[in-house]
């Protein structure tokens, strides 16, 4: 099912001409890309030619395409697509390919699988009404040289999101997750990062209502030339949210690995409670691991911390192991599981690509 | 089955033992006593392979095999298994996943098939049962949270699932109270047997009184300086260690 929707199309237009205008001067923002080269991510400039683009849509029945979509949705899609402002997200919108809502009516409770279709460029609405609760788990189509996924989330009242993910491309992949979340209501994302080569993943988190609260458990695993990079930011910006995020990285071989995790605590937000934790495995002597949190905090009463750690795997649990018959890879295996057991998933079907990584890690 | 001759060893550049003979013919409990400082962890755990412990001398057979240059996961399939001084923790892996993989690997080095997890689950926790430990403690990470006494008696539960020829104990008595203490000795005397031998390494003659040693050695300076029978213990807890040259 191929063809162009119109409703999208002055949009599109408006992305790739931001998304021309500003590369020059988001190239710039050397924080964010210190240690990963722009030109890594971006495609052949004959690529961007929009006018050869199709949306071609895939529709699994819990997601609906946008071509599915009412006078009523189209509007406010077009809304929730003008209301990220991020490079990548014009590139994404410039390209797109495949676009997908999933809405949760007030108090409705879903549960969604996607496994992402086949295309460059995806975009993902999500919607979550004042009370509902999705438990989402995604994986990426991992046979595309190239992957770019922008997930839009916005959670009302009171709503849940669980969010399992698997990303994915096998060559380069470059994501954007973009989620608001509203007063009481609740994110939890768990992210395996695996896909061979080169990954970018970019994680923004509003708590935009009082009480909301996000929670995010992230595994990195590098081998060979593997370059991967996370940045993640947390704004709490309203009183009493709550955030915790666990980072776990594994890197071996000659990767590279980067997280950069930043957390914003808004003026006017008392009883703010962050806390941020970086927690690495260095497997090997030119494997590389780049490890920055960083806290901006504005509001007097709040609780924040954060803590960063790099280590090898344990001699003495290695000898423990060892002195129960369990030597070698096989211990080895055992204790970087045990190490990445807390950022596995709860749905097996996403840790096996991981646990098979930890094992190649281990011989 | 254990035969060790004129053994000398070092830890981090330091010699720490001197020059220890002993024998321990299976179906004995060899108690080694000893101050602090006299070599008595450091014998065990050079006799385990752990690394860093560097024989520098001498020999070490078990059943007139070799130890000298096994790892220490090849000497545990041997049968040699050391029940730690201060158990380490591994978050993140179960006790059962641990015992499981250690139960799986011996069993694939003697060439037989995995036990499934039924016949498993069924004996770690009669294991479990026997060490009066909550079975749920099996489902915990390795040791992890667990109290000075739940840890030793954890490496006991391990040592009868794993069922060793020569089981090292390192001061496995030490922070036990009164009923942990009988619990674990009820441990070691089930594990007794004709084809079995145990090294006892403690600082207390109190364990000595559920457990009856075969044979009593007290080390000093990193030589075993006295052995004797069951009375050498009682003697040691009247007089302590001063008589001894």
């Amino acid at each position: 099912m191929a063809g162009s929707i119109d409703w999208l199309d002055s949009l599109r237009t408006e992305a790739r001409r931001r998304f021309d205008a500003g590369r020059d001067a988001w190239r710039l923002d050397a924080e964010s890309w210190k240690y990963t080269r722009v030109s890594e991510f971006l495609p052949e400039a004959s690529a961007l030619d929009i006018s050869n683009v199709d949306i071609d849509i895939a529709d699994d029945g819990d997601a609906h395409d946008f071509k599915q979509l009412d006078a009523h949705a189209r509007q406010a899609t077009l809304e929730t697509l003008q209301s990220v402002t991020h490079p990548l997200a014009d590139l994404n919108l410039a390209n797109l390919e495949h676009g997908l809502m999933i809405h949760c009516a007030r108090g409705e409770v879903k549960r969604a699988h996607l496994a992402i279709p086949e295309g460059d460029y995806v975009r993902i609405l999500v919607h979550l009404e004042a009370g509902s609760q999705l438990d989402l788990s995604e994986a990426a189509n991992t046979a595309r040289p190239q992957q770019n996924i922008v997930i839009q989330a916005r959670l009302g009242d009171g709503a849940v999101l669980t969010h399992k993910r698997l990303s994915g491309g096998h060559g380069r992949s470059w994501d954007l997750i973009d989620a608001e979340v509203g007063r009481g209501a609740s994110y939890h994302l768990s992210a395996i990062m695996t896909a061979p080569q080169r990954e970018r993943s970019e994680c923004r988190l509003r708590l935009v209502g009082e009480h909301a609260r996000a929670t995010t458990r992230h595994l990195m695993i590098g081998d060979g030339r593997d370059r991967r990079d996370l940045q993640l930011g947390i704004d709490h910006s309203a009183p009493n949210t709550g955030s915790d995020h666990l980072i776990k990285t594994l890197a071996g071989d000659h990767s590279q690995l980067t997280v950069r995790g930043r957390m914003h605590i808004a003026s006017e937000c008392p009883g703010a409670d962050a806390n941020l934790k970086i927690e690495s495995l260095l497997l090997g002597d030119s494997a590389r691991i780049n490890a920055k949190p960083e806290l901006e905090i504005y509001t007097d009463d709040v609780a924040c911390a954060h803590g960063t750690s790099i280590a090898e795997i344990d001699p003495e649990q290695l000898f423990y192991l060892a002195s129960r018959g369990i030597g070698g890879s096989l211990a080895r295996a055992v204790l970087l599981k045990a190490f990445a057991s807390e950022c596995l998933s709860d749905q097996a079907s996403l840790n096996e690509g991981a646990i098979q990584r930890i094992e190649a890690l281990a011989a | 089955m254990l035969r060790i001759r004129q053994v000398t060893a070092e830890v981090g550049g330091a010699e720490i033992l001197k020059g220890i003979n002993l024998d321990i013919a299976a179906g004995e409990v060899h108690a080694l006593m000893g101050p602090n400082g006299s070599g008595k962890s450091t014998l065990a755990n050079l006799l385990a392979g752990r690394p860093g412990y560097t024989l520098t001398g001498g020999s070490i057979d078990l059943d007139d095999e070799s130890l000298v240059d096994m790892e220490a996961e090849e000497r545990a399939r041997k049968g040699v298994f050391l029940a730690f001084q201060y158990p380490i923790e591994i978050p993140g892996v179960s006790n059962m996943e641990f015992l499981k993989t250690a139960l799986d690997s011996k069993r694939k080095a003697l060439g037989l098939d995995a036990l499934s997890t039924a016949e498993f689950m069924r004996e770690a926790r009669g294991r479990a049962h026997e060490l009066e430990l909550d079975p749920e403690f099996l489902r915990r990470g390795v040791s992890e949270g667990f109290s000075g006494g739940e840890k030793k008696r954890n490496e006991l539960i391990q040592m009868l699932m794993l069922d060793p020829k020569l089981a090292l104990l390192d001061e496995t008595d030490s922070g036990l109270d009164i009923d942990a203490l009988q619990v674990v000795s009820r441990a070691i005397n089930t594990f007794r047997g004709d084809d079995k031998a145990v090294m006892l390494v403690t600082h207390y003659s109190r364990i000595l009184r559920y457990v009856t040693p075969d044979h009593v050695h007290v080390m000093k300076n990193g030589r075993i300086a006295q052995s004797g029978g069951a009375q050498l213990a009682e003697r040691l807890e009247a007089d302590g260690y001063g008589w001894i040259d």
